[in-house]
């Protein structure tokens, strides 16, 4: 027991040793460092690298009509996942578009029928996927894609992590008074 | 080597049968109890409890509401166009000429390309091969394949950089060549595509070269244990 925490402590220090030296580096090289040899590296942190390459963070996007069957879909695809040894991060919906179509009558603009339709929105994330197991995924998750449901993967980045947050309309309408009150000439600090 | 198993999805889902309809049925009553009431629903009840209030009491009628469409209309016209909407068959022409060439067939299960390929003194039905050049990579191989075999029309989407399956075979003796290093056999490394959209070209393949089999018709095509390599990398259907 107290090996392991041995060992555990000296991982940490020696992790904390790479990042140290990766900050000074650029700064002075020559500064400070009075042995000839390297700083020590284990060997692990090159080792211990995946050999397979990693897709980045993945989000799996579901759309769809109806929501019964997209939930349930959503739920297929975390259970093929972890079925598959696949870390599955997070999981979450999105408030739904909301679409008016309006048919029209043959060569003219007077309404024939006008439906209100939402699409539901429910997304998967992934990370450290292996790329040769990847493609099996995407096949497999594309196989058993229920009717009605699209389903499309892309890379996860910033406006992904936006959308998910409703916009605060109290505090942005007193910052907006804020900057009203305080007045054109003011600069900021 | 490398070889192609180019598929095309199925487009339509396919037919459920009598215990999957059952249960989807349950499935949707289920959610039926479960789900809170629906907007319409809800105007629906309140139109239906205020005109037996005035049938009851007689109340003057408000001429506004009367003019608008109500709940129970507004079901009629969306159950009469839905009745009026003719669905296309799920059997095309192409399956019932039996057509192998044709795409529109069976639109409800995975197809797979088999071409007609020279091997020593015959020609066998086989995925699309062909041998590796220098400085290409197996998926360029794989790609370049399909091009010279199919023509540029064809658009196709490999799922990855990865192989899915290998198949080693010897040559037969009269083949090898004498030497003691010449090749003893082969091995073709499987890619796995799907088919986007686009023709196998005509001037490339003649009609009876190619087709595109379902399932069910792999294995009569195929040598066994060709079948038997390929079936592990094939998703099952029933």
């Amino acid at each position: 027991m107290s090996i392991n925490l041995f060992f555990r402590q000296k991982l940490s220090s020696a992790v904390i040793c790479h990042h140290v030296r990766r900050l000074i580096l650029p700064v002075s090289p020559n500064l400070g460092q009075q042995r000839r040899s390297s700083i020590y590296e284990p060997d692990y942190l090159e080792t211990g690298k995946p050999k397979i390459p990693q897709y980045n963070t993945l989000n799996i996007q579901l759309k769809g009509y109806d929501f019964a069957v997209l939930e349930n879909y959503q739920k297929l695809v975390h259970k093929i996942a972890e079925g598959m040894d696949v870390e599955v991060e997070d999981g979450w919906a999105v408030p739904p578009q909301h679409l008016k179509v309006q048919r029209f009558k043959p060569e003219s603009t007077i309404v024939d029928t006008e439906y209100t339709m939402t699409v539901y929105e429910r997304n998967v994330q992934v990370i450290h996927l292996p790329s040769t197991v990847g493609s099996i995924l995407f096949e497999v998750l594309q196989t058993a894609l229920p009717e009605g449901v699209s389903m499309t993967v892309h890379e996860h980045k910033e406006e992904h992590e936006e959308t998910r947050y409703i916009p605060d309309a109290e505090l942005l309408e007193l910052k907006s008074q804020l900057e009203e009150l305080r007045g054109p000439n003011v600069k900021k600090k | 080597m490398s070889a192609v198993c180019l598929e095309r999805k199925p487009v339509l889902s396919g037919e459920l049968n009598e215990i999957e309809r059952k249960f989807s049925r349950m499935l949707a009553d289920i959610e039926l109890e479960n789900s809170h009431k629906s907007d319409h629903e809800v105007r629906y009840e309140t139109e239906t409890l205020q005109a037996e209030l005035l049938k009851s009491k007689s109340l003057d009628l408000d001429i506004e509401q009367t003019l608008q469409q109500t709940a129970q209309d507004f079901e009629d016209a969306a159950v009469d166009e839905y009745n009026k909407f003719v669905f296309e068959s799920r059997i095309t022409e192409a399956d019932k000429a039996n057509d192998l060439q044709n795409l529109e067939r069976k639109l409800d299960r995975h197809l797979l390309l088999l071409v007609q390929q020279k091997q020593w003194d015959q020609k066998i039905w086989a995925l699309p091969q062909g041998l590796q050049k220098d400085g290409e990579t197996m998926l360029q191989t794989a790609e370049r394949v399909l091009r010279e075999k199919c023509g540029d029309d064809l658009t196709v989407q490999f799922y990855g950089n990865a192989p899915c399956g290998v198949y080693k075979y010897k040559y037969p003796k009269m083949f090898v060549s004498r030497e003691e290093e010449g090749p003893v056999g082969a091995k073709v490394f499987f890619f796995k595509a799907q088919y986007i959209a686009g023709y196998v070209d005509h001037n490339k393949l003649k009609l009876q070269e190619f087709k595109w089999l379902g399932r069910e018709e792999l294995m009569s095509s195929l040598s066994q244990e060709y079948y038997r390599n390929i079936s592990q990398f094939l998703i099952d259907e029933e």
